[in-house]
């Protein structure tokens, strides 16, 4: 049973979010995942590390996104922990997708994007630090 | 991201290549505002070389959509990839009149 994990260190800036994707996809290609789970992975990072950095701290100071991925047979684990205020991305709002498009609001389709993408996902709040976890089976 | 603009008729088309990622909405933006300030009513969006789409990427789709409801015109897309036509499809943004097949397609659509 073969195990490898990665972990990436993320600053609170949007401009590092690409070099930081670039590195899940190369870990990510080096274990042959497939190009679906490579897919959702990315999303999942971008969507909700874009959402930490936007509205998680309350101040203009650097802040840490600590990246933890675990790969295991047929089985990605993506673990997400920052010290921004309290969000628990599990509890937000479905948008609401039959409306037409012209009276759709725009907030909360990022998260409801990874929702429907992941097999499963765990929040909790630890020593003043929000830890999420996402899980993906294949 | 790159793009590639062009024009059938009164058709724009806009192609799209690559990852459209946060900061490549940010471009795509830029290349939708001048078509719509320019009058544009009827937009193809083909996406057949599009690998990624996020949250970002589909929202300057719905606006660019949106405007050109106003203007009494139309946004259609085309030619998704499986894995795009997956966001699509949990975005709520597949319905029948708006992603097509095909580039032809689309442009008979509008």
């Amino acid at each position: 049973m073969k195990k490898t994990e990665l972990e990436v260190r993320l600053g609170n800036d949007y401009a590092e979010l690409p070099r930081m994707i670039d590195s899940v996809e190369e870990f990510l290609q080096s274990h042959d995942a497939p190009s679906a789970i490579a897919y959702k992975a990315h999303l999942a990072l971008e969507e909700m590390c874009t959402n930490i950095i936007k509205y998680g701290y309350d101040d203009a100071n650097a802040h840490e996104i600590l990246i933890h991925l675990c790969q295991e047979p047929n089985r990605l684990t993506i673990r997400l922990e920052d010290d921004g205020h309290e969000f628990n991305p599990l509890s937000s709002a479905e948008p609401d997708l039959d409306k037409p498009l012209a009276e759709r609001p725009i907030g909360g389709l990022g998260i409801h994007l990874v929702k429907k993408s992941m097999s499963a996902l765990d929040y909790r709040r630890e020593n003043g630090r929000n830890i999420l976890e996402m899980r993906l089976d294949y | 991201m790159q793009t590639e603009t062009s024009k059938v008729d009164s058709i724009d088309v806009v192609a799209i290549s690559g990852r459209l990622d946060p900061a490549a909405a940010i471009e795509l933006k830029k290349v939708f505002t001048p078509l719509l300030s320019a009058g544009a009513t009827k937009l193809v969006v083909d996406m057949a070389a599009v690998e990624y789409i996020g949250s970002a990427g589909l929202r300057e789709l719905f606006f660019a959509a949106k405007s050109l409801e106003r203007a009494g015109g139309k946004l259609v897309c085309c030619s998704l990839q499986p894995e795009v036509q997956r966001i699509f499809d949990i975005a709520g943004f597949s319905i029948p009149y708006q992603v097509f097949a095909t580039r032809d397609e689309a442009v008979k659509g509008l």
